[in-house]
């Protein structure tokens, strides 16, 4: 018995001394950034993407401290790629002249990160060329341009883009959803270049020197689509820079009629931004919460962490409970 | 004897490929948009009665899931359910929520149903959404309206809406004795049925009729 016990201590006495003099930690505190698709682990966000193994549709989670001068450019179809905390995980663009983050694919979701220092000429926090590209719950600052759009069917959601040097968003192609960014102390603020239908409404316009900038006015969708108001809204000017508002597109024939009195807030409940909850909320809910339910999980979706406590779970279902059906107004 | 085989071929083949498009006329419908709508749109019924009615989707693409409400006139009727159809569980296992029935005001809050897994499949084509079931309780007229009808699909992170049209119905709640009169289109059920036997019942005729010619060759 005894022999058996002196046997047991001495093991244990060998594990602990391995694993300090060979330093073994836990894989995740080495490596920020990881492909959970493929269990896949790396130091920089460009190596994850510059990965042969990388394949359409893997998912890649970046750890909140996450601080590092890079720049990645995104060629991989489908890829989710999740910052775990907007303010400290932060992507800086290793050269002002070139774009941080460059969406060449489509169908690729990035959110959750602070984009940064792409501030000289030519220099863009988010340059958008594919279709189906979501950007949201982003800081995207001090970048020349913050996010340009050169394509088509993008969503562009609750990202706070501000004191960039020229343009905070450059509008380049038509059919976008802008909806829900705090766009303050820029410039300019939204700048059309070119496209149509591009719905721009539940933004709020704060602090810009100009709030709206046009080289070509083509027709845009500034409000919601309500019938009558007060259903019908907008966005929320500050300062207001003409007598109604907003921007005036070629005289008066395209204005925001029906800007916000306050700054747009959503409810708690509202996942993707469209003054409701619905089964819209659901359905993101549902799959996070039966899928994935902590951080660093495949189906992991920040949105359906209704109390931010990095777990999707009953309380956030009582959240959604709650708030299930409102409607504003 | 050369022209009545190739004229008989002429007509199986006619015959196979134009059956069924003239029998199945009545229940494909042209329309490409999707549209949600009462099915069926008008019924007569009874006092003390109980009806069905059924939220219908036609040519919807990747459907991962919907929800809808509905108003009635309260004096007139009164919903006891609300229940799921089968159609969306074509693409897998659901989740269903009831609205809340409201027999005072005649609101149905909206139901809602959508997908549980992420390896489920979209849903296209048309079919049954929700059931749903009143008693008839005064004579009257009562619209039934469709309220907050959303339709969505969920390919990327976002799940985005389905542009849809909607279809109303109506109930006329009478007095009279006897059963209720829910005008049901025989045709188009039975259609694809009656294409099917058709087509085979001219196959197997055409192929006959060949066969004879062939052993009646044979034999000259």
């Amino acid at each position: 018995m005894k022999t058996r016990v002196v046997i047991g201590v001495l093991l244990t006495l060998l594990l602990a001394i391995t694993s300090a003099v060979f330093n073994i930690t836990p894989v995740t505190a080495q490596f920020p950034v990881h492909n959970v698709t493929q269990n896949l682990h790396y130091n920089t966000l460009h190596e994850a993407i510059e990965d042969p193994n990388i394949s359409p549709g893997d998912t890649i989670h970046v750890d909140q401290g996450y601080d590092v001068s890079e720049h990645v450019w995104i060629e991989v179809a489908s890829l989710r790629i999740i910052g775990q905390d907007t303010d400290t995980t932060i992507i800086r663009s290793d050269s002002p002249y070139i774009n941080a983050i460059q969406v060449t694919a489509d169908n690729v979701s990035i959110c959750g990160f602070t984009i940064r220092d792409a501030s000289g000429n030519g220099g863009r926090g988010i340059a958008i060329h594919g279709q189906n590209v979501e950007i949201w719950h982003n800081k995207i600052t001090n970048c020349r341009w913050g996010l340009a759009i050169y394509a088509r069917n993008n969503i562009i959601a609750c990202n706070e883009i501000f004191a960039n040097t020229e343009r905070g968003i450059f509008v380049g192609s038509g059919a976008n959803i802008i909806r829900g960014n705090d766009i303050h102390d820029n410039p300019t603020g939204i700048y059309l270049y070119s496209g149509s239908d591009n719905e721009i409404y539940y933004n709020n316009f704060v602090g810009n020197t100009y709030h709206v900038g046009y080289d070509i006015p083509d027709l845009q969708i500034w409000d919601d689509g309500g019938t009558t108001y007060p259903l019908q809204k907008g966005n929320y000017w500050f300062p207001n820079q003409s007598p109604d508002h907003g921007p005036q597109i070629n005289g008066n024939s395209q204005r925001d009629n029906h800007p916000f009195v306050n700054s747009v807030t959503f409810n708690e409940a509202d996942m993707n931004w469209d003054q409701r909850v619905n089964v819209v909320e659901e359905a993101i809910f549902i799959r996070a919460y039966l899928e994935g339910y902590s951080w660093c999980i495949l189906w992991w979706d920040p949105r359906a962490d209704l109390d931010h406590d990095d777990e999707i779970d009953y309380d956030d279902d009582r959240i959604l409970g709650r708030n299930w059906g409102y409607k504003d107004p | 004897m050369y022209k009545k085989k190739v004229f008989f071929i002429f007509l199986f083949a006619v015959l196979s490929l134009t059956a069924p498009l003239i029998i199945n006329r009545g229940i494909v419908t042209a329309s490409s948009s999707t549209t949600v709508y009462i099915s069926p749109p008008t019924i007569m019924a009874n006092v003390g009665q109980t009806i069905t009615v059924y939220i219908f989707v036609s040519s919807v693409s990747d459907l991962w899931g919907w929800q809808a409400g509905m108003t009635f006139n309260p004096n007139v009727l009164e919903c006891r359910s609300f229940e799921e159809s089968p159609f969306l569980q074509q693409g897998g296992t659901t989740f269903y929520v009831e609205g809340i029935i409201d027999n005072t005001n005649g609101i149905i809050s909206f139901s809602h149903c959508v997908l549980k897994s992420p390896t489920s499949s979209h849903v296209s084509g048309s079919g049954n959404l929700a059931k749903v079931e009143f008693r008839c309780k005064n004579i009257g007229d009562s619209d039934l309206g469709l309220t907050d009808v959303i339709l969505i699909s969920y390919f990327l992170f976002t799940p985005r809406e389905i542009a849809r049209d909607i279809t109303n119905g109506t109930v006329h709640v009478s007095a009279a004795v006897g059963g209720a009169e829910i005008p049901v289109d025989k045709i188009g059920m039975l259609a694809p049925y009656i294409s099917l036997a058709s087509t085979i019942l001219v196959a197997v005729a055409a192929t006959t009729i060949y066969i004879k010619h062939v052993r009646g060759k044979k034999k000259q």
